[in-house]
């Protein structure tokens, strides 16, 4: 009876202690367990998983296994985490739903389009620019006719003030004095923001019929202007370039690039060196479609030198009766250059962000007076013109 | 390697948890050790080979200064340590700044050392120094075993920020440690808790800071100047006070008990009071290892107010090797001094304020601008930036883009500063419905998880994340 009475009095004992023990033991091993479990499977799968070579979305090549260099391995995991755009996409949504932030990595939404913010007027920058203008038209012949056109970024169309701090007609007031040495085009009269695409800063190529006119009139040409001779290429899953930079709910949006015969059969050089020379028929790269940058399409992106002429057949029996236009520009002209092919021989595209006026001169050897010479730069150039080479 | 990456969440630590836990009990000082040095070798493996140095003299020294005990052997053990380490720290941090001081008092033009800071040198330097003064003290047996005496130095939780952890505090943990589920489970809390002040607000604190900073100071505005001020105020609070919780986390999980370094300090009712919230383990350390060596304040008056203001010029010069660093421990020094002083004068009055809202004003006020001191080490850099922020820069009040940020940054400069304090923990709503809400057992889980999920997502998108006391 005496150790009955004992054991039911451990057994008791027990049973008080668990139930007077708050902690219960189970469940924070449990959750112990889950947490280390759940950082382990997420490293493991991220291991096992193949690496993706490039992210479309952000248009960049994707850090790869055989690329580390001795301790980098997070720039690695950063890359090749599983869900990457999904989660960028979150993060942009706490920043922009929760925290109420105006911009993610200095992209904002306004109106359904994507924009970039703008620095301030640089005063400087744009005072180094067009002393850059009057050297590069001193490189050239006394009698060349020469047009600057200026492209304002399309957050000077945006109706809401809260993010605009660029004053544009400031710049247009600063660059005045070039007006006395070249024809100077301000293209904002003549583009609206239905021009440009949504998700990047580039204009669409089937609004560029005014601007176009608008250059071939300042050279004083009067050349018949042929609107309706192209077809319509429709691309529908383009990605901006803005799409890229800032994880926000941005949709895919179509690009439309124009062709005719004579876009087909153009003949499209690319100069990579003094001797050295790619050559495709066509302007446009359908490959680049799809890929990292699918505004690449128009005459294969961002190159030094780019030259393209008509066909052998299209072009005039006589070699002095030949049109030639040079455009020193950045990548906006790279859509326009093919719309200008009805009206030139051979046009020849210069990006002085990656070669020197010198050797891009040295390049091109002799030029004409007759040979018409386009500056054709976007305002955000113009406020960083250190991207221009010297 | 920094706890706030991809590398060390979902890889170092997994494994070094799961190492530490299969291992057998005798050996977990072992792998937390090796563990730690292969932590410390990912980020900095040229000067693996100094914090190595380190250990090994001052294990050696230890054993000597217990040995000689109240001998002559032990004292001069005990200054060894001390030296080589002070030395160490010496020579890799401060050599260029004490060439760069004495080009310019001789006005020579002596060449820079090409060294760089070995990470946390400032840190474990201290650690060590503390090991064999609290031998020297009899606040604890010298290790007989080199690894547990590594393990409590290379410690990766708290090796590279802290809080510097006294030995005489860990010295019973490094032979016994309790394993227990719910301290493991406050520790992933505390963690996660620090990893999100440091991913989810330093870092976009210190986003708005680099913004506002780049525009040049031909945009500034006297409001655009505060708001830095204030950004920085913020993130570096959360930034250091999150890497210690993640420290203190950490330490929960492999049994460790790290004492507390931040306490609510912006609601210091004091600067004195303040830097009793502030990064504690650093001032009890000078305190204990420096202030009350030389005397305290149980000494003249003129010798009371040396060691105030030395223990306050080695603070400001522990931060950094720059004139602005030395400035700023000077400035709190002095203000402490006042403060000490005005107390005294004060009649009975205990306060210097007598309303709480202009106490905390006041408070906040010399933090801020404490930190404008702290953060811009060019002298005179800092001398535009105080005229501006005061109106003598010829600035304007404020500009559209002062606004703008501070438009958008405004919600979370908001929760920054509730968060900051423990206002929430003290009201009714919070403690009856949200408290209850989040202190469950199962929500609390989720929200944890969540919140790595979140932490994650904020990771992976960004590329600015620095931790602020990595140059020490």
């Amino acid at each position: 009876m005496i150790s009955t009475k004992l054991i039911v009095k451990q057994k008791d004992k027990k049973k008080n202690k668990q139930k007077d023990n708050p902690i219960n033991n189970k469940r924070y091993k449990f959750k112990s367990m889950i947490f280390v479990l759940l950082l382990a499977i997420v490293g493991f799968v991220n291991m096992i998983v193949p690496d993706a070579a490039v992210s479309y979305s952000e248009r960049r090549l994707l850090k790869q296994w055989t690329q580390i260099e001795r301790d980098d391995f997070e720039s690695y995991f950063l890359d090749q985490f599983l869900m990457r755009d999904t989660l960028r996409q979150l993060k942009g949504w706490v920043d922009y739903t929760i925290f109420k932030k105006n911009d993610i990595h200095d992209i904002y939404v306004s109106g359904g389009h994507a924009f970039l913010m703008q620095k301030p007027l640089d005063t400087v920058s744009v005072e180094r620019f067009e002393k850059y203008i009057l050297d590069l038209k001193a490189l050239l012949p006394i009698e060349s006719q020469i047009t600057l056109g200026l492209i304002p970024d399309k957050s000077y169309y945006n109706v809401d003030a809260t993010y605009n701090f660029f004053d544009y007609q400031a710049m247009i007031n600063l660059l005045a004095p070039l007006a006395e040495q070249v024809t100077f085009l301000d293209l904002s009269e003549l583009l609206t923001l239905d021009d440009y695409y949504e998700t990047d800063l580039h204009w669409k190529q089937e609004a560029l019929n005014p601007v176009k006119e608008a250059i071939l009139s300042s050279f004083g040409h009067s050349f018949e202007v042929n609107h309706t001779s192209y077809q319509e290429q429709v691309f529908e899953e383009f990605y901006g370039g803005y799409f890229s930079r800032a994880p926000l709910a941005l949709s895919q949006e179509t690009l439309t690039y124009l062709t005719s015969t004579l876009t087909q059969e153009a003949q499209v050089t690319i100069v990579q060196g003094l001797n050295d020379k790619l050559e495709f028929t066509g302007v446009y790269n359908t490959e680049a479609l799809g890929k990292m940058d699918s505004y690449d399409v128009f005459l294969y992106g961002a190159q030094s030198i780019v030259s393209i002429k008509k066909p052998e057949s299209m072009l005039p029996n006589d070699s002095d009766a030949t049109n030639k236009l040079i455009i020193f520009r950045d990548s906006f002209a790279s859509s326009l250059a093919p719309l200008l092919l009805e009206q030139y021989d051979e046009i020849t595209l210069v990006d002085l962000r990656y070669i020197t006026p010198a050797l891009a001169l040295e390049i091109l050897g002799p030029i004409d007076a007759s040979v018409d010479i386009l500056m054709l730069y976007q305002s955000q150039i113009v406020n960083q013109s250190l991207l221009l080479k010297r | 390697m920094v706890f706030s990456s991809l590398s060390f969440l979902y890889y170092f630590l997994p494994i070094i948890l799961i190492a530490y836990y299969v291992a057998p009990k005798k050996f977990r000082n072992a792998v937390l050790c090796v563990g730690s040095l292969l932590f410390y070798s990912v980020g900095e493996p040229r000067y693996i080979f100094v914090l190595l140095l380190s250990i090994v003299i001052d294990y050696s020294l230890s054993l000597v200064i217990e040995k000689y005990r109240h001998q002559s052997y032990a004292k001069v053990a005990l200054l060894t340590s001390v030296i080589m380490n002070l030395s160490l720290l010496g020579f890799f941090k401060y050599v260029n700044f004490v060439l760069s001081a004495l080009s310019g008092i001789l006005d020579l033009s002596l060449p820079e050392v090409s060294v760089s800071l070995p990470i946390g040198i400032s840190f474990f330097t201290f650690q060590t120094m503390s090991y064999t003064i609290d031998i020297y003290r009899g606040k604890g047996k010298a290790r007989r075993n080199i690894i547990d005496m590594a393990m409590y130095v290379t410690s990766f939780p708290q090796l590279i920020a802290g809080p510097i952890v006294r030995y005489e505090s860990v010295a019973h943990e490094i032979d016994v440690r309790d394993y227990v589920a719910n301290v493991f489970s406050e520790g992933i809390k505390r963690f996660i808790e620090g990893l999100a002040k440091k991913v989810l607000l330093a870092n976009a604190f210190g986003e708005l800071y680099s913004i506002l900073e780049q525009q040049g100071f031909d945009s500034f505005s006297v409001m655009s100047l505060w708001l830095m001020a204030i950004a920085f105020t913020l993130q570096i609070y959360f930034d250091f006070s999150g890497y210690s919780d993640m420290a203190i986390g950490l330490g929960l999980m492999f049994g460790f008990h790290f004492p507390e370094n931040f306490n609510y300090p912006y609601m210091a009712t004091s600067i004195t009071d303040f830097w009793r919230r502030w990064h504690m383990s650093l001032g009890t350390w000078f305190r204990d290892y420096v202030y009350i060596p030389l005397g305290g304040n149980r000494v003249n008056k003129g010798r009371a107010l040396f060691n105030v203001l030395f223990v306050w010029f080695l603070t400001g010069l522990w931060h950094g090797a720059n004139w602005n660093y030395i400035l700023w421990g000077l400035y709190f020094g002095i203000i402490l001094v006042i403060e000490k002083h005005i107390k005294h004068l004060g009649k009975g009055n205990k306060e210097m304020f007598i309303m709480p809202f202009m106490r905390h004003f006041y408070v906040l006020f010399v933090i801020v601008i404490g930190f404008v001191i702290f953060k811009i080490e060019s002298l005179n850099v800092l001398s535009a930036y105080l005229k501006g922020m005061f109106g003598f820069g010829q600035l304007p009040l404020f500009t559209n883009q002062g606004l703008y940020y501070l438009d958008s940054y405004g919600l979370l400069l908001l929760v920054g500063i509730v968060l900051s304090t423990n206002l929430l923990k003290n009201i009714k709503l919070y403690d009856n419905f949200i408290g209850r809400l989040f202190n469950s057992f199962l929500s609390n889980f989720l929200v944890q998880i969540i919140a790595l999920f979140l932490i994650t997502a904020f990771l992976v998108d960004a590329s600015y994340n620095p931790f602020l006391y990595f140059r020490f």
